[in-house]
């Protein structure tokens, strides 16, 4: 703490000046030859969501002479919170979607191709375009990938029949339409996986949102959520809010109730639970998730199909000189969120310009919201403050829950638009 | 020094032009704990609420208020919860304006 003392600078009446001298001077107090290694460093981070994006502009403002390259394959990103409002036609998919424009200007070397290899003795990444990316470091953020088959008949071809909407893009586009063009009167089901997921309030919010676009639609329509859990994020408050609002039509069945689906059967739009089966008229299917492709060939997942990390550096225990952030990450108790990501690429960031400065990673507090709707104005919030301490996040005690059950409705509103404030500071922090 | 120089010019600018400029970024355990805080408050645009301009002091009584106050079911509140006296100090110190 008194070395750390020393690297604050004298007070200045501006933050954005007192972070720059602070960082200043750092540089001034390091030995020539440690600013040379982070100067010339190589840094590359795979993945441009809301934990690579952020990431990237991360390390660039805290190693301004290093290289940082960002490997993403889309041209564009889609983000997945708020989708949800697309799919009850509230929101425009143009609201949703963003470029790496400003990441470039920022001196990020943004190269759109998809990393198919990850060489951890050589320390290089191979890119489908033919080139190597040679690393000091190397943050993965590549999200989730789908894995199909998992839950039987649940294939590529199964979502075109019965999309999934847990990638944003044509999918969030395809169960919109499929919503509006449904019979009257209709059944839309809704399969939740086995925890852990990405977003484990998002299937909820959904059906919240799905529930009031068929209230003002299709008044006559039926909501049936088939769960392979035996409980979810904000329970009661959802339930709350879907008997006051949506009276009957939401019937959530839990993994106790015959609620885990084991089959998706796409011709027929059956899905079969352990003891029956259900048909829909729409069916969405949250289907079993693990880390993105690239993470299992960098050898950074275990048996669990996910990250295992260090909580406190980031780093991969399994590979060295690598880091993970996101969805990909074992980071619970902190959720599969945008915020938990864009939070996570900043302190991952920080840990991994430490480290190249000759700084051991310093264990810290982190903390998440997510909101969800439960109609188009109000929403509810799950909070959570965790410390990062011994390499391993843990809950911080008496800190976070949800939102009161009791709350008035201009109480739900404020969350509502808080709900609004935060995605446009967090994808302006990760994109714009 | 030709660095430092070009990172002083570009100083005044760097509030109020968003993703432009970015200031580098500290090291120190008070850039790891606001780190929670830029998602929904970062400078210069807008926010959830804006912490533009608040003084260091105010930034800390409210923080505190936060934490203190038993009933509170905001976000805030329930954020808040978990930090420390010297956490919220130095969150503050970092954040928030300092007196001249
Ligand atoms: C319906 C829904 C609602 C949600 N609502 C919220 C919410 O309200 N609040 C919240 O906090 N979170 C929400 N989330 C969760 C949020 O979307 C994720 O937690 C977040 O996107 C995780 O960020 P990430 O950076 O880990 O992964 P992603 O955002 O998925 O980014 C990964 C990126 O990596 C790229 N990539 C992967 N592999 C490669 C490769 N080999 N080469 C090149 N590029 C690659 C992908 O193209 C992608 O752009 C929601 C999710 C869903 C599905």
């Amino acid at each position: 703490m008194k070395e750390l003392s020393k690297l604050t600078s004298p007070p200045v009446s501006r933050r954005q000046l007192l972070a720059a001298l602070s960082a200043l001077g750092l540089g001034t107090l390091l030995s020539p030859a440690l600013r040379a290694q982070t100067a010339s460093a190589r840094l590359v981070v795979v993945g441009g969501g809301f934990g690579g994006a952020t990431a990237a502009r991360a390390l660039t403002r805290l190693l301004p002479e290093a290289s940082v390259t960002l490997v993403e394959v889309s041209r564009e990103y889609i983000a997945c919170p708020f989708s949800n409002l697309v799919v009850a036609g509230l929101r425009d998919m143009s609201a949703q979607t963003f470029q790496y424009r400003a990441l470039r200007r920022e001196g990020i070397t943004v190269a759109h191709a998809r990393a198919t290899a990850v060489d951890t003795a050589k320390r290089s990444v191979s890119l489908d375009s033919g080139s190597k990316l040679s690393y000091d470091r190397l943050i993965l953020a590549p999200g989730i990938d789908l894995r199909w088959g998992a839950l039987e008949g649940y294939t590529p071809r199964a979502a075109e029949r019965m999309p999934h909407a847990w990638k944003a893009g044509l999918q969030t586009m395809l169960l919109k339409e499929q919503l509006e063009g449904m019979p009257e009167g209709g059944t839309v089901l809704i399969s939740v996986t086995a925890a852990p997921f990405r977003c484990p309030p998002g299937p909820y919010e959904r059906a919240s949102l799905v529930a009031g676009y068929l209230k003002r639609r299709n008044p006559r329509a039926k909501l049936i959520i088939l769960d392979s859990n035996d409980g979810f994020s904000k329970q009661a408050l959802f339930q709350a809010a879907w008997r006051q609002h949506y009276g009957t039509m939401i019937e959530w069945r839990g993994a106790a109730d015959f609620g885990r689906v084991i089959r998706a059967d796409a011709n027929a739009m059956r899905l079969h639970t352990d003891f029956d089966s259900e048909v829909g008229d729409v069916i969405n299917v949250v289907p079993p998730q693990q880390a993105g492709k690239i993470a299992r060939l960098a050898g950074a997942v275990d048996a669990t199909g996910w990250c295992p990390i260090d909580a406190t550096s980031f780093a991969s225990t399994l590979v060295p000189n690598v880091h993970v952030i996101g969805d990909a990450t074992i980071a619970a108790p902190m959720p599969k969120s945008a915020f938990s990501a864009n939070q996570q690429a900043k302190v991952c960031a920080i840990q991994v310009a430490r480290l190249l400065s000759g700084l051991a990673p310093e264990p810290t507090t982190l903390a998440n919201t997510c909101y969800s709707y439960t109609t188009p104005e109000s929403a509810i919030s799950v909070s959570g403050v965790y410390a990062s301490t011994n390499g391993q996040f843990s809950n911080v005690p008496g800190a976070g829950g949800v939102s009161p059950a009791d709350a008035s409705l201009e109480f739900r509103r404020r969350e509502g638009r808080q709900a609004a404030d935060w995605f446009t500071a967090v994808t302006r922090e990760a994109f714009l | 020094m030709r660095y430092r120089l070009a990172l002083a010019l570009s100083l005044p600018w760097l509030a109020g032009c968003g993703g432009l400029v970015q200031a580098p970024m500290a090291l120190d355990q008070a850039a790891l704990l606001t780190a929670s805080c830029s998602g929904c408050h970062a400078a210069g645009g807008r926010a959830i609420v804006s912490l533009d301009g608040m003084a260091a002091s105010e930034l800390e009584a409210k923080l505190l208020a936060y934490r203190n106050d038993a009933d509170g079911g905001s976000a805030m509140h329930r954020m808040a919860r978990g930090y420390s006296d010297e956490q919220i100090a130095l969150i503050a110190s970092t954040l928030g304006e300092r007196a001249e």
